[in-house]
């Protein structure tokens, strides 16, 4: 029995039927998104956090299901890599084979390892990190976005005030986006001033894809607003998100494609020595 | 501006004429000025859609075809001096024609909205279209391997096309990673799209680790290569059509 585990998780075989049902997992996923209820769901834990919701994805059984089915594809998928992995390691060190096989392995190795870590990062990721709903500061005004407390100094607004008009539901132009001509991502900007326990701990400008960050907690700005009632005044949406895993993650990936691609490279020189090889002959 | 638009669709049934001419005629597959010319053809028919619509929304069918279609022709041109005799340049002839009738569904002009000008956002969409271009490539070489037997170049270079196109995606997904969170605060969504786009990677993965030892025969081995290749192809096309 121990044996039939063991060679369960130590087996390519497993990491390929388990690749496909995943596959099936994340398709499935993508088809419930289209739901009203499921989507509704996927859209409440994407926007804050996983942990909030537990109650109403536990009450939903497709959700629970498919979830269920996601943690423990994963948690295979993850098992068995950490076993293959182990073997190559042990193979690694093996002086018998030639040189050239021996760095494909440790390359392999490697490669397997940074799927690891990308595994653990992803499920740390749904677990750690927290997101607030966005916000609404007026320039001059303050608001709190636990723990912190945000005081927006100033806005500098150049583009077109009537696309970020809003109507008396608070609602912009439904279904408009701003052309690219007409927004200046640089131009249009808000001078923050981030407090905690009433300690300034950081002032900084924040634009769109430019967002602030304090330590592990990054401050995203959504966008601008000019309320109905004072058309003279502009505020900001804001939103903050506590990501202590950001750096980590990109970091992995970044090493993950690169090793990614030094091993298609020596593949391909592999290919071209051989073929010459065989020309030669 | 209405100009460029029908010069798109003038280029895009060249292109379907062409394609149809390759799957055809072997020998005309098999010359390479063919291959320079579609080459030549399709760049026009890409240079059509961004004159017409601007240079930043590359996320619709037009700007996914041509530019999947650009990097067939280029892979198959220069492998088609090895390739003579060969049918994968038929298969390639396949995938052209396949791209270039997608080409032809009509969608509405994406709107040229700043949030696509950020230059993560660009690689992003730009990484699809390469991916399913080698992916084509891949498969076609794989035809090759299904109609006429073992072949260990081809075999070598449609399973590097496979890989280089997983690389591909797994870099788009990264800078797409990176966009959503400068953009939006969030590395990972639980959405339909991102959900699909994880769907489409793990296909991959699941081309790049067919184990040798299930399948007694080359050609099942082959056709489990294949497959998820295929669904990657399909996918990709139809979540361009049906959005």
């Amino acid at each position: 029995m121990r044996s039939k585990i063991q060679s369960f998780f130590f087996s390519l075989q497993t990491a390929y039927f388990f690749f496909i049902l995943l596959a099936a997992i994340f398709g499935a996923g993508s088809y419930l998104a289209g739901f009203e209820e499921t989507g509704r769901l996927f859209d409440q834990i994407t926007s804050e956090c996983i942990w909030k919701y537990i109650d109403d994805i536990v009450a939903n059984h497709l959700l629970l299901t498919w979830f269920l089915l996601l943690v423990v594809c994963a948690a295979v998928v993850f098992i068995n890599t950490l076993c293959c992995t182990s073997q190559l390691l042990k193979q690694c060190f093996i002086n018998k084979i030639g040189k050239t096989k021996q760095f494909r392995l440790r390359l392999m190795t490697f490669i397997h390892i940074i799927a690891l870590a990308v595994i653990v990062c992803h499920a740390l990721e749904i677990m750690l990190v927290t997101r607030h709903s966005p916000v609404k500061i007026l320039v001059s005004g303050m608001a709190t976005l636990a723990p912190y407390q945000v005081k927006v100094k100033n806005i500098s607004y150049i583009t077109d005030r009537s696309f970020i008009q809003e109507d008396v539901d608070g609602k912009r132009l439904p279904g408009f986006k701003i052309p690219l001509e007409k927004f200046s991502i640089e131009g249009n900007k808000a001078e923050l001033a981030v407090y905690r326990d009433g300690v300034l701990v950081k002032e900084g400008e924040i634009r769109l894809f430019e967002p602030l960050r304090v330590g592990n907690s990054f401050f995203i700005m959504d966008g601008f607003f000019i309320p109905h009632h004072k058309s003279d005044t502009i505020g900001i949406l804001i939103h903050h998100t506590y990501n202590p895993l950001v750096v980590p993650f990109f970091v992995i990936y970044a090493v993950l494609f690169t090793t990614l691609l030094v091993q298609y490279i020596r593949n391909r020189c592999q290919v071209s020595v051989q073929n010459n090889s065989f020309y030669r002959e | 501006m209405t100009t460029m638009l029908t010069f798109y669709y003038i280029l895009a049934f060249m292109n379907v004429f062409m394609a149809g001419m390759l799957v055809l005629n072997n020998t005309f597959a098999t010359k390479k000025a063919v291959w320079y010319l579609l080459t030549v053809l399709w760049i026009l028919q890409v240079f059509c859609y961004f004159s017409h619509v601007g240079y930043y929304p590359l996320s619709g069918i037009a700007p996914t075809c041509t530019i999947a279609a650009l990097t067939l022709c280029l892979c198959q041109s220069l492998s088609l001096t090895r390739d003579v005799g060969s049918k994968r340049p038929f298969f390639s002839g396949m995938g052209l024609l396949v791209l270039a009738v997608v080409s032809l569904v009509p969608e509405n002009v994406p709107h040229n909205s700043f949030m696509m000008s950020y230059l993560f956002a660009i690689l992003f969409f730009l990484s699809r279209p390469f991916s399913l271009g080698l992916t084509l490539y891949a498969l076609a070489g794989m035809g090759h391997l299904f109609r006429e037997g073992a072949d260990n170049r081809i075999y070598r270079t449609s399973k590097d096309a496979a890989f280089l196109a997983s690389i591909i995606f797994l870099g788009g997904e990264i800078v797409g990673c990176y966009w959503g969170f400068m953009g939006w605060g969030t590395t990972w969504r639980w959405s339909g799209n991102f959900q699909f786009s994880a769907m489409l990677f793990v296909l991959y993965m699941v081309s790049l680790h067919v184990p040798a030892t299930l399948f007694r025969s080359r050609k099942g081995y082959n056709m489990a290569f294949s497959a998820p290749l295929v669904c990657v192809v399909f996918c990709m096309l139809i979540s361009k059509v049906i959005s």
